[in-house]
């Protein structure tokens, strides 16, 4: 008898073991083999999804409460916020939905939700000074690192992939096109046929009647 | 009479390969998936009830869960959604040292936790397998799984690369 490996548990546990790990570890794991990382895709794709929908409210919370920061704090605290919502959620949730990538950047998911959890604890205690906060100074590192590398080493890729796609789908379009004028040549020439033996019959059938009438 | 009924009546279950076992209600309502069933028939009807036929666990893994069960069944269960909650929560050293055992038999354990609806023991045995994956690399975790790498080249090439992202250069 095989032994059972883990691979042998249904997909929502091996998710339900996933779920104690950070994003992080759970982008790192992809490499273990490919069901690892169908299922690591999807946990990190909708972990992305629900840090924008977070965002998204922060966002919101924060313009409310405006008044209540000074302009400094207010600025500084909004920015990685707004990078986030203008750079990532567009660049890769296009991509994400077109299913050529997954949000692999999983640490980004990781600070941003520490990040919103801090935000959060900070409006209910009083609002601390975010210039001076530690993490972020991190976010936007890791924010730039993250963009810098989607742009100049992923996206490039991805063009290719879709020039390659698109040629390959030319390429398939050409090969039906010359498959249906085949088959519209052999119609043509099986219809040729037809008439010709058409043609022969009644030929013969015009001598015939003249025989006919000959020996009448 | 019901002077003579005991508080905690007994109920039996049979494992997958025929093996009965003997525990009590309190214990094995623990598990949801029997609770439900329980409920169904009405409390009254448990002892007349014959042995609960459980299909898809054998004994030795229905033996380890009536442990857990058996001392746990005085503790008030957290809720799914309070399990959710906390992660790196307080773990009794209690359920540490049950949850030393080898590999196949915490698979096992799960299957069984997930099918009989125990959430607390599911939480505690697939959390151990995730303590497991964790700061590990790929190549051990492949080989403390048993797992074969099916990658291709190319395909690997891929993943790394989207994972370099951070890495500074």
């Amino acid at each position: 008898m095989d032994k059972p490996t883990l691979l042998d548990l249904p997909t929502n546990i091996i998710e339900e073991i996933m779920s104690y790990l950070s994003y992080e570890e759970i982008a790192n794991s992809r490499i273990v083999c490919r069901r690892f990382n169908k299922i690591n895709q999807q946990i990190l794709n909708r972990g992305f999804f629900n840090t924008s929908k977070g965002v998204k409210k922060l966002m919101l919370k924060i313009k409310l409460t405006e008044s209540a920061l000074d302009k400094l704090n207010y600025f500084l605290a909004f920015v990685p916020l707004a990078l986030y919502h203008t750079n990532f959620d567009s660049l890769y949730k296009f991509h994400i939905q077109n299913g050529t990538i997954c949000f692999y950047p999983g640490k980004l998911l990781d600070a941003f939700n520490r990040y919103i959890r801090y935000l959060m604890a900070a409006e209910e205690t009083g609002i601390e000074n975010y210039a001076e906060s530690e993490s972020l100074t991190k976010l936007f590192n890791l924010t730039i690192l993250g963009l810098k590398h989607f742009q100049y080493e992923i996206l490039p890729d991805l063009y290719k992939k879709k020039e390659l796609k698109n040629k390959e789908e030319k390429i398939l379009e050409l090969e039906k096109l010359c498959e249906i004028k085949d088959a519209q040549i052999k119609n043509l020439s099986k219809q040729n046929e037809k008439l010709r033996e058409y043609i022969k019959k009644n030929k013969r059938g015009k001598q015939e009647s003249k025989v006919i009438t000959i020996r009448l | 009479m019901d002077i003579d009924r005991p508080s905690d009546p007994q109920v039996s279950v049979v494992s997958s390969d025929g093996t009965m076992f003997h525990t009590t209600l309190k214990s094995i309502l623990l598990s949801g998936t029997i609770k439900d069933m329980i409920e169904h028939i009405g409390e009254g009807g448990v002892e007349n009830m014959g042995a609960i036929p459980l299909q898809n666990v054998d004994s030795k893994t229905l033996e380890i869960v009536i442990k857990w069960i058996e001392h746990h069944k005085d503790n008030i269960q957290p809720t799914s959604e309070e399990i959710k909650d906390k992660t790196a929560d307080f773990i009794d050293p209690w359920d540490e040292n049950f949850l030393e055992m080898d590999l196949d038999k915490l698979y096992n354990l799960i299957t069984a936790a997930n099918y009989l609806n125990i959430p607390q023991l599911l939480w505690l045995s697939t959390r151990k397998i995730a303590m497991l994956i964790k700061n590990r690399t790929p190549q051990e975790i492949r080989s403390l799984f048993n797992i074969e790498d099916d990658w291709t080249p190319q395909e690997i090439e891929a993943v790394q690369k989207e994972n370099q992202w951070c890495e500074e250069k």
